[in-house]
């Protein structure tokens, strides 16, 4: 799986500027695909025709956005002003590198200098809109010159080993879904019709989610995406959520929406079966393109699977190898036998 | 000199306080084509002479600091976190941040400074950060972090240098490394030039925990006028009151008790002359460089500070310009080619 997490978490494409990996992933299906589609909101539908025809659409999905900003005016001070796209921290941005997005532009987002503060005030969190980016520039001109206004901002961390068998870099924890679809698509014969959907703008209300499920209304749903993991000596255990190193993940719930029992624990079974480690992802607070695919038209059965992530939205997020293999082995399984 | 490569190597070579040998050992290696005699002693500081060749000769001492700002590790739990000590550090810089250990066997391992991701993140996690709350991973197994790992090593911020936009460079500790930069650039320009003065070159260590290593160099060459290099607050998107220093403004000359006012008139008169920019800055009392120290040392020694802006100085994402650089490099040259033995002064009143 190293090298599909390599090279899809190194595409730049924050929500709604996905096009370089739509692009990269739909040339690479193209000899594996019956059809490959696109629509206005940029998500990829790559259908495989399998052994059988299943009574109603078979989707499994994952996200192609990742963190990040998209550029607003340059400010008087220099420094380009931002927009976030949803769920971004402030506090994993402060002292952080970035560049803009396909392009050679380095920039960092901080805080001024506790020679400035005072040490009173420097466990404060400033809101992301107080945050702004530094390109360098000593004056309006010198930013608007640097980076024009709509383009991406994303970390710039790249894909790394790190530790004993961990990834780490930006995107690792965005595109972990996509690469594992990719290598579906690419290695695996599907039991029944399959439609590969790589969602756009799933950080922004989900809404590439949205028009993807009226398109094709599915009757069964799998998300395949990383999994939040909470366990550092920062977090209460009971915060945990889910354990690296304890293998693929098998969602509950999320914010809005309950999986579908049956299907989780049919996942479960296989995974048992084959001797695929698992575990319960249990705090799921925030939504994913899960609750969102099977609720936008008709309404379908819905599974979530995942790997545990550490540092989720940072731009050094880890994923281990572990982990990843055992998330691939359970997206096989269904694929192949469900 | 090319700056911004000179920079980047002295920035890519860490040196906490009390772990300076490494970067002591580059800075030396690179003031040599310039000095006549050169010295590391054993608290680290490198002194460099550039000797005029006239006997009794006043001797001026350009300092800046070589220690950088350092974590240290101070636990490491069951689990293999390690938790750390980061004095001097803002929190909110440390959240997620990138950074290496130094093992007791010098071995270097990469660390990410722990977060918990927005979704699960509850009650005073969300709004606030404090250092004894995190830790580091580093993605090994607890026995192999406690075989490694031993109290007291030092923690790094990880990045090297970036180049930004509009000639600004990007990393860790340039506080006070680009200082040092100036300083080889005016070494270089003073080479082959004949000085009335001798000049002492020093890069001092533990500046950052109260300068001991600059009162150690100055105690012991009692120099007749010591300048002290370091970096101050530049107007940025979150700092910009109207008297803020403009990065690339050029150098900036202190004036107050640890940097005397008709030094600092000397040294306004070289830039004014060299068509240097250059703004004063008042420093009424404590000017936090070494020159508070270096000012108390033998017998007392007079001071100048000379500095150059610097944004989120102490992060991993300062902020210098170039330019900066070099005119302050400039200025410390064309200074000392202008030295006349009746600047200094002399101690006798009648």
């Amino acid at each position: 799986m190293k090298e599909y997490l390599k090279v899809l978490s190194s595409l730049d494409g924050v929500s709604g500027r996905e096009d370089r990996v739509r692009d990269f992933i739909a040339d690479r299906v193209r000899p594996h695909a019956t059809t490959v589609e696109t629509d206005v909101l940029k998500n990829l539908f790559v259908w495989k025709k399998g052994k059988g025809t299943p009574d109603r659409p078979i989707v499994v999905a994952a996200a192609m956005d990742e963190w990040g900003f998209v550029a607003e005016e340059a400010k008087d001070s220099g420094a380009i002003a931002l927009s976030a796209v949803d769920g971004m921290d402030p506090k994993a941005v402060i002292g952080k590198r970035f560049r803009v997005a396909g392009g050679e532009t380095r920039g960092v987002i901080s805080v001024v200098s506790q020679h400035l503060t005072g040490k009173t005030g420097t466990d404060k969190v400033p809101e992301l809109r107080e945050l702004a980016l530094d390109v360098g520039a000593k004056n309006k001109e010198g930013g608007k010159a640097a980076v024009k206004p709509g383009e991406g901002i994303v970390y710039d961390y790249p894909f790394a080993e790190f530790g004993d068998g961990f990834y780490r870099g930006k995107a690792v924890d965005a595109r972990l879904g996509a690469s594992v679809l990719l290598r579906l698509i690419e290695e695996v014969s599907p039991a029944l019709d399959t439609w590969f959907v790589f969602t756009a703008s799933s950080k922004i209300e989900h809404r590439g989610g949205v028009v993807a499920a009226r398109r094709i209304d599915p009757g069964t749903v799998l998300t395949v995406e990383a999994a939040a993991a909470g366990d550092v000596p920062l977090q209460k255990p009971a915060l945990w959520s889910v354990r690296v190193g304890e293998g693929a993940t098998l969602g509950l719930k999320e914010f809005g929406s309950v999986y579908t029992r049956e299907l989780r624990e049919r996942l479960a079974r296989i995974a048992a079966k084959n001797g695929v480690k698992v575990q319960i992802r249990s705090g799921m607070r925030g939504s994913g393109d899960a609750g969102t695919l099977h609720t936008r038209a008709s309404g379908a059965k819905v599974a979530g699977i995942g790997a545990p992530v550490r540092y989720v939205g940072t731009g050094n997020p880890i994923v281990h190898r572990d982990d990843l293999e055992a998330l691939w082995q359970l997206a096989k399984l269904f694929v192949e036998e469900v | 000199m090319d700056v911004k490569e000179t920079l980047k190597q002295l920035t890519n070579v860490l040196g906490g306080s009390g772990d300076e040998f490494r970067a002591s050992a580059l800075f030396a290696d690179l003031i040599r084509p310039f000095a006549d005699e050169i010295e590391t002693d054993s608290y680290a500081n490198v002194t460099a002479f550039k000797r005029c060749g006239v006997k009794d000769a006043k001797l001026v001492m350009i300092d800046a600091h070589i220690d950088q700002m350092a974590m240290m590790a101070s636990e490491i739990t069951d689990d293999g976190f390690v938790k750390f000590i980061a004095q001097g550090f803002d929190p909110r810089q440390l959240y997620g941040a990138d950074v290496v250990l130094i093992t007791r066997l010098g071995e270097a391992i990469p660390g990410i400074v722990t977060t918990v991701p927005a979704e699960l993140q509850y009650g005073e996690i969300t709004d606030t950060v404090s250092v004894d709350k995190l830790s580091i991973d580093l993605g090994l197994k607890a026995e192999t972090v406690k075989e490694k790992v031993t109290v007291g090593d030092f923690i790094y911020y990880a990045n090297e240098t970036l180049e930004l936009s509009d000639g600004a460079l990007c990393g860790r500790a340039f506080d006070d490394r680009a200082a040092l930069v100036s300083i080889l650039f005016a070494a270089e320009i003073l080479k082959d030039k004949s000085l009335v003065a001798d000049i002492l070159y020093s890069a001092t260590a533990r500046e950052e925990v109260g300068g001991p290593g600059a009162a150690i160099v100055a105690g012991r060459f009692r120099p007749d006028l010591a300048v002290a290099l370091d970096l101050t607050q530049a107007k940025c998107d979150a700092y910009n009151d109207p008297g803020a220093f403009e990065l690339g403004g050029g150098p900036v000359i202190g004036r107050g008790d640890h940097s005397s006012p008709a030094w600092a008139e000397r040294f306004a008169e070289v830039a004014r002359a060299a068509e240097i920019p250059y703004r004063f800055q008042a420093i009424p009392a404590h000017s936090k460089t070494n020159a508070g120290r270096i000012q108390i040392a033998g017998t007392g020694v007079v001071t100048a500070v000379l500095s150059f802006p610097q944004r989120y100085s102490h992060s991993s994402v300062e902020i210098v310009d170039v330019s900066d650089i070099e005119r302050t490099g400039q200025l410390i040259a064309r200074f000392a080619l202008a030295l006349r033995s009746e600047d200094f002064g002399s101690e006798v009143i009648s």
